[in-house]
């Protein structure tokens, strides 16, 4: 069924090779003199810049079409070539048909019968539907079946193994076959011996694979450009093609001189070379043609292979206007839903205005003002271009404002600059996943930096340390109607990666929360002033008096910014897992109770608020709404700001500090395991060592030995952490979720631990040895890359080296793994990019096909899925508790 | 034969070959043609078991697929058989 609006499908493409009756018929005119221009600097006929081939100067016709620079588009010539040569991009075909077909009369090695055979289930295959690689895989198998007879079944004769000297030199039996010879045996085939080989007699001969002409491309695909100096310099192609005529040319003149046959044969060579190069500069077994200045041509194959070439750089991406980009640095006295842009790029960047009769007026007021204009100092959006209903566009200046903005008329567009509120999308490289490009609004700021609320950078994968990002100014009404509604950064608090936040507070955030409501702290009447001068208050907190004085608690604070009716439960960050979970009565308080948005325990840390894992972000943006979430992400992170600033924060390496006691019991506890490890080894040399099931002797060893030091190092940890205490500014992060890690604590404090490449002990390096200070055959944990020292003390160069093993892989590791998803991403965004989900909920492609009856089989949103699943039972209780107890 | 009855193994969903008579109605409330619908092979183990069922199956019949989902309960997919 035809699709509304469709007229014409396309029902087959088909493609063969040109036929060098083909490329003469196609030709303008023919190619014969390597001389490009004449004195005069006008082009030569029948020279690579014929006219006849398009014209690329202005002022010049095309003498085939008559027409000028914009109206041709350029026409083919062709080179008639002296001696044949081979087409490197078909010598597997060559080589296929070779040896496939008799040497002496050509005919496919097969009899009648079997050939026949053969085309019908060709015939069968393509009428049940086969598609191209089907079809390969069969003649490829049919072919190969002909390859293996020795003797021709038509004629009898012997036949010769034929190999192919790469790139483009036949032999058989080491006799070296010339291009010509081989066309001679490809004029023999007959048709319907080749139909059995995947070619199709009705459009395609095996002898148009070897050359006799060659086409050559119009000017306009090779422009010669003129430097400044006055200088032509013509493009790589046209350098290729001079070399190819200059070379014909020689091969002709030998040849019909009767020069030498070796004279004639090295030419001929060479020709070969060019025009391989020609085509592919970068076949590998020759080298590849270069420039005077030594660098590599860039033939026709690199023009479109490769991140460089067409299709990666101008046919899948494009360049575009209306864009921006510099360095990031972070505000966080911007909302989430904004973006800072210097001054300097809100005048350059521009929305286009179209005049009517309802803003005309306000519209000639700023044309007036000119391009640049303040008001007492402040930055007002100037106009920079306006167009005329004609199409001319006006640059603005100082100068020419007021008659401009006399002239405007309705119908006009007026190209203004930025304006705080504009919507414009934001992006950072790579764009991975949807969250890469999201919409913000503009606010202009002094500097030369685009800034962004912290609470963004998750989403982004950002971060300060020079990272940089591109703005695009959206240009229609409907694109901004969209973006607005779609892409604004509010609308993707919730990820559907994972069906949880992926905007919320981060670091510091973190902490200052932890010092807000960690044992519910009192704040002073000054410091509660101090803390709410960063923000917008609507209501106040509770206070308490004590000692006659007034004060504030941290978590009433806190529930200030909840909204009224918010009921939620859950365990923190901090939480130990306690065989028996106290609940409300945790004595760590680390059991968050909200109920009818009141904190009533626990303390707000990463899982409460943090990106990825912030609870109460996720319940407030999916019960109340994205404004709510908005609002209350700019709030707390401003809030834990105000309250980190009041305190102060700090870490340094006297935070890793252990007492000497502690020192010496992780040091025994490492002794002990070195020692065991030692037995171990030594119970496996003296076969004493029991096999475990699955597992060789040797293996067993290896994996108890990681067991062991996995161990060793997670005892040395717990000694460590038992004597750094939530008293210690490095723990306070690592348990609320700030930054680092407990097992980074233990590496900087105790023992770096056991170093793995591939899972496995290092084993790998000398004979039976890691290193050539170890014996050989040596199994104990020090020569298999156990590391005792931390990072405080430092490591031994033994230890050093394992380490770097271990860090090398890291790297290796994250290169590979870019690399690789990178072009699985590509892969899939090519199949996938114009399925779309329809109002019945069925995915379907754009002839109608349906791929999925249901999206994703239920229809569930990821976004709106709680961590994936339909819906949240734990979440429902609470909220019926809520309920029963008068709640909302 | 002593082949293996894929239709028996617990990863393989439910296949059951659609009467000719419902499939008007489930196109329609599919809001689609027959050739729009994914493609089953007739050499496709499963067929193969439905044709060792109900006798041969003929190209343009459709297969419902049911399947267990943990969000979903039981959805339902359909196929069009084809011969390769
Ligand atoms: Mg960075
Ligand atoms: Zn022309
Ligand atoms: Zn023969
Ligand atoms: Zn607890």
């Amino acid at each position: 069924m035809m699709r509304k609006g469709i007229s014409k499908r396309v029902g087959s493409i088909t493609f063969s090779y040109m036929s060098p009756e083909e490329i003469r018929k196609l030709s303008a005119t023919k190619i014969i003199t390597p001389d490009t221009y004449d004195d005069d600097g006008f082009p030569i006929d029948m020279g690579l810049m014929d006219t006849h081939l398009g014209v690329i100067e202005p002022g010049l016709r095309c003498k085939t079409c008559g027409g000028r620079v914009d109206q041709c588009s350029g026409h083919f010539g062709n080179i008639e070539l002296a001696m044949p040569v081979i087409h490197v991009g078909y010598v597997k075909e060559i080589k296929k048909l070779l040896r496939s077909t008799c040497c002496e009369c050509g005919r496919i090695l097969m009899t009648d019968e079997e050939r026949e055979e053969y085309i019908s289930s060709i015939k069968h295959l393509k009428h049940l539907g086969g598609d191209s690689l089907d079809m390969r895989a069969l003649t490829k198998k049919i072919s190969f079946t002909a390859q293996k007879s020795s003797v021709c079944p038509h004629c009898e004769a012997p036949q010769l193994k034929i190999m192919l000297d790469k790139p483009t030199t036949f032999r058989e039996d080491s006799r070296k076959l010339t291009p010509k010879e081989v066309r001679v045996r490809m004029e023999r085939i007959p048709d319907r011996d080749l139909i059995p080989m995947g070619m199709n007699p009705d459009v395609v001969r095996p002898e148009w694979l070897i050359l006799k002409v060659l086409l050559v491309p119009p000017v306009t695909v090779r422009p010669s450009i003129t430097l400044e100096s006055g200088d032509r310099s013509e493009d790589d192609l046209t350098h290729k093609l001079v070399d190819i005529l200059r070379i014909n040319q020689r091969l002709r003149d030998n040849r019909d001189i009767g020069s030498p046959q070796l004279i004639v044969e090295d030419l001929w060579d060479l020709l070969q070379y060019h025009v391989t190069t020609y085509f592919d500069n970068q076949t590998s077994g020759i080298p590849p043609a270069r420039h005077r200045s030594g660098r590599t041509l860039k033939t026709l194959i690199q023009r479109l292979k490769g991140k460089d070439g067409r299709f990666r750089q101008n046919l899948s991406g494009k360049r575009v206007n209306f864009s921006a980009r510099t360095v990031i640095s972070p505000d966080p006295w911007l909302s989430i839903n904004q973006v800072g842009v210097p001054m300097r790029a809100a005048r350059e960047l521009t929305v286009p205005m179209k005049v009517t009769t309802e803003n005309i007026e306000v519209i000639r007021e700023m044309v007036l003002k000119g391009p640049e204009p303040f008001d007492r100092g402040k930055y007002v959006p100037g106009v920079n271009y306006i167009i005329r209903t004609d199409g001319r566009r006006i640059r603005l200046t100082e100068t020419n404002a007021e008659t401009v903005a006399e002239k405007l008329e309705i119908g006009f567009t007026v190209e203004r600059g930025l304006m705080e509120g504009d919507v414009v999308l934001f992006n950072r490289q790579p764009s991975l996943h949807r969250m890469s490009m999201m919409a913000h609004e503009v606010k202009i700021v002094p500097g030369k930096t685009f800034r962004m609320n912290l609470a963004v950078c998750p989403p982004y994968n950002a971060d300060f340390d020079g990272d940089e990002m591109n703005l695009h100014i959206l240009q229609s009404e409907e694109s901004r109607a969209e973006a607005k509604v779609m892409m604004m950064v509010q609308e993707h608090i919730l990820s559907p990666r994972f069906g949880g936040p992926i905007i919320g507070a981060i670091q510091d955030h973190i902490t200052g929360l932890f010092f807000l409501t960690y044992q519910n702290p009192l704040f002073t009447r000054r410091e509660v002033v101090s803390i709410f001068s960063n923000l917008v208050i609507e209501k106040y907190p509770e206070s308490v008096t004590l000692d006659d004085e007034r004060m504030w608690r941290g978590k009433d604070i806190f529930s200030t910014f909840l909204p009224e009716d918010l009921n939620t439960e859950f365990s923190s960050s901090i939480c130990e897992n306690c065989d028996v979970c106290k609940g409300i009565e945790c004595d760590k308080d680390a059991f968050v109770v909200i109920e009818d948005g009141k904190l009533l325990s626990g303390t707000i840390d990463e899982s409460a608020v943090g990106a990825f894992k912030g609870q109460i972000v996720d319940k407030i943006a999916r019960d109340f709404g994205t404004d709510s979430a908005r609002l209350f992400i700019d709030r707390i992170t401003r809030l834990a700001l105000g309250v980190i600033t009041l305190k102060g924060f700090t870490t340094s390496i006297e935070d890793e500090d252990v007492p000497r006691e502690a020192k010496k019991q992780i040091k025994d506890i490492l002794l002990e395991a070195e020692d065991e490890v030692r037995k171990l080894a030594q119970s496996y040399n003296d076969g004493e060592l029991e096999e475990m099931p699955g597992r060789t002797l040797k293996e067993t060893l290896e994996v108890m030995a990681m067991q062991r030091m996995g161990k060793a190092r997670d005892n040395a940890g717990k000694i460590a952490s038992k004597h750094l205490g939530m008293g210690n500014n490095a723990v306070k992060m690592a348990r609320t979720g700030a930054r680092a890690s407990m097992l980074n604590l233990t590496q900087m404090a105790a023992a770096l631990g056991q170093q793995a490449i591939r899972g496995e002990r290092p084993s790998r390096g000398y004979e039976e040895r890691t290193l050539s200070h170890f014996k050989r055959g040596e199994l104990g944990a020090e020569a298999r890359g156990f590391v005792k020292s931390s990072y405080k003390d430092g490591l031994n160069p033994v230890e050093y080296f394992f380490h770097s093993m271990g860090g090398r892989e890291g790297l290796v590791d994250t290169a590979v793994r870019t690399s690789r998803s990178g072009y699985m991403q590509r892969r899939l965004i090519n199949a996938l990019e114009d399925l779309m989900v329809y109002a019945d909920e069925s995915v379907r492609n754009p002839a109608d096909t349906i791929i999925q009856f249901k999206y994703g089989e239920d229809g569930v949103d990821p976004m709106r899925s709680i961590k994936g699943k339909a819906i949240d039972m734990d979440d429902i209780i609470t909220d019926l508790k809520a309920f029963k107890r008068g709640g909302k | 034969m002593g082949s293996l009855n894929v239709m028996k193994h617990a990863m393989v969903p439910v296949h059951r070959l659609v009467p000719e008579n419902e499939e008007e109605k489930i196109l329609e409330s599919l809001g689609t043609s027959k050739n729009k619908l994914p493609k089953i092979l007739k050499s496709d183990p499963a067929v193969e078991q439905l044709i060792e069922i109900s006798g041969d199956i003929k190209e343009g019949r459709m297969v419902e697929i049911e399947r267990e989902s943990p969000t979903a309960g039981i959805s339902k997919a359909y196929r069009l058989v084809v011969k390769r």
